[in-house]
């Protein structure tokens, strides 16, 4: 038996080196600047995986059936990069709050801050992708390329919409179980499905696809642009309140 | 001193009260054993204390401080909670490694060498998920964070659970140490109670969502006795005294009494006194008692 007192006038004798808040805007990037680098690197290599795939295929999107070469192959990869960030975004979107929201609140960060680290993170790869493709395509000459850089705008915005709504997604499942899994399901459905139809509906012809999407208003894109980073802020708005008395229950 | 205290605390889920209007105090240096029975709110008590869940109602405050939400007053908590490998929601998918280094990301005194030598003393493999360890390799990790984390009050929710019983004494001495050379504060729930008896300076007692006694343990036992022998003998020497948990067989009877300042259990009755281990005065305390 330790005696009374004891430990009490010892106090905390031994302190270990350096000293910051736990839950301090540092611990935050770290931590969600290593999150946004994985997510960015799964994005990117998902899409050089998609590029070389579809190549080797032979498929209506790839060079080979435009009859470009290695020019064409790389002013196409932003949209394979774009494609690749829709998925990946939204699923670490979702696992930030499956897998993290509880470990980070169970070490003292507050719920607040861990959906803004999330948000931030997915923000953050949003910028970078679509830094990559400005990047990408003002460096490439072929015409694919100088049409593509026009289209900034509504890939951020896809992107953007995308993280909103998953991060939301992400919210709703961690509070109200396993609802939000199936909203994401149907969500990648109706994608899929969307896709499908307009591919469909061109005559799998990605060609004519990509005009039409090149021919897409520099004020459409704005407002898609605007819907995104609406969605986006409100969505995570959204999550923080919803998640503020969330109870951890590991 | 720092305290971490909590006033007319209650917590709910839905219908059912876990906690009832609940009052405690929590000082600096000590070694504190949270002991009740499954169902008492234990868990529940910890986390609502380390802003892990919201109260129902009442307060928490660390030195004055709310703890909710108050990276101030967290900065000096630590709550290592078990790891559920059955539920989701969780740390399952991350390797060990991933675990430790957001917990250095994150607990302000964070001592890594201390992990580092943790994770070896244990043979931990940090690369393995949390999900594929055993229980006992899970409660590890639980330890290694609590202790690593340096957090002047440091909960650990059952983190014996598991373990070997070299582990556990592994467990008890590396605590002990600690505890002498920085003077954190502990809150260890257990089931295993008389491994850690002489380890926890004070015991609380939860039962049914309602702290049934908190004190020094040694105090407790010294004024804990269990009174056996004939019934005649055994009501006669425990007239006037605080008794807990009659048994009967036949017509013996024992009882276990925990005595006032002041009192002692009167000499002349052909009755049999022993005293008792805190196991015993929790079964007491906590048991059910035997049909009359």
């Amino acid at each position: 038996m330790i005696k009374d007192g004891f430990a009490a006038a010892s106090g905390l004798r031994k302190e270990s080196g350096r000293q910051r808040p736990g839950d301090s805007l540092g611990s935050h990037v770290r931590m969600w600047g290593r999150y946004a680098g994985e997510s960015l690197a799964a994005s990117l290599g998902a899409s050089v995986v998609l590029l070389l795939f579809y190549g080797v295929l032979g498929s209506s999107f790839s060079a080979k059936s435009l009859g470009g070469g290695m020019l064409t192959s790389l002013a196409l990869y932003p949209y394979y990069l774009t494609l690749a960030a829709v998925f990946v975004q939204a699923i670490v979107s979702v696992n930030a709050f499956q897998v993290y929201f509880s470990v980070l609140v169970s070490m003292n960060a507050s719920r607040r801050s861990v959906v803004l680290g999330a948000a931030a993170s997915q923000g953050a790869c949003t910028l970078l992708v679509a830094g990559i493709s400005v990047l990408i395509w003002r460096w490439n000459p072929s015409d694919i390329a100088v049409d593509g850089i026009k289209l900034i705008p509504l890939l951020a915005g896809l992107l953007l919409f995308t993280t909103g709504f998953t991060i939301v997604l992400g919210a709703v499942s961690l509070r109200w179980g396993k609802i939000g899994t199936i909203i994401l399901v149907l969500f990648f459905m109706f994608w899929g499905a969307g896709a499908g139809i307009l591919y469909a509906m061109n005559g799998a012809d990605a060609g004519m696809m990509l005009a039409q999407v090149q021919d897409i208003s520099q004020t459409v894109q704005a407002a898609v642009l605007g819907a995104g980073l609406i969605l986006f802020l409100l969505g995570t708005c959204f999550s923080v309140a919803v998640v503020r008395k969330m109870e951890i229950r590991r | 001193m720092s305290k971490l205290v909590c006033k007319g605390l209650e917590k709910s889920y839905g219908k059912k009260e876990v906690l009832h209007n609940l009052d405690l105090e929590l000082e600096s240096g000590k070694i504190y054993g949270l002991i009740g029975r499954n169902g008492a709110g234990k868990t529940t008590l910890l986390s609502v204390l380390t802003a892990q869940s919201p109260a129902t109602a009442g307060t928490v405050v660390f030195n004055g401080k709310p703890v909710w939400e108050n990276r101030e007053a967290l900065e000096h908590i630590c709550f290592s909670r078990e790891l559920n490998q059955m539920m989701g929601n969780s740390a399952n998918p991350l390797k060990v490694k991933e675990y430790l280094r957001i917990a250095s990301t994150y607990f302000v005194h964070w001592d890594k060498e201390m992990a580092g030598r943790l994770v070896e003393k244990f043979h931990l493999d940090v690369n393995k998920r949390i999900s594929k360890l055993s229980k006992g390799m899970t409660s590890m990790v639980t330890i290694i964070v609590a202790l690593a984390s340096k957090a002047e009050f440091t909960f650990l929710d059952e983190p014996v659970a598991g373990l070997d019983v070299v582990a556990r004494e592994q467990f008890y001495r590396i605590l002990l140490e600690e505890y002498t050379e920085t003077g954190r504060t502990f809150v260890i729930s257990t089931h295993i109670i008389e491994e850690a008896a002489d380890v926890l300076e004070e015991v609380i007692i939860l039962d049914q969502g309602k702290i049934l006694l908190k004190e020094n343990t040694q105090e407790l036992l010294e004024r804990s006795y269990h009174i056996s022998g004939h019934e005649e003998a055994v009501d006669r020497a425990a007239a006037g005294l605080e008794v807990h948990h009659q048994e009967r067989l036949g017509r013996s009877k024992g009882v276990t009494v925990l005595l006032k300042p002041g009192q002692t259990i009167p000499a002349g009755y052909d009755v049999s006194v022993q005293k008792l281990n805190l196991q015993k005065v929790f079964v007491a305390l906590c048991g059910e008692e035997d049909a009359e």
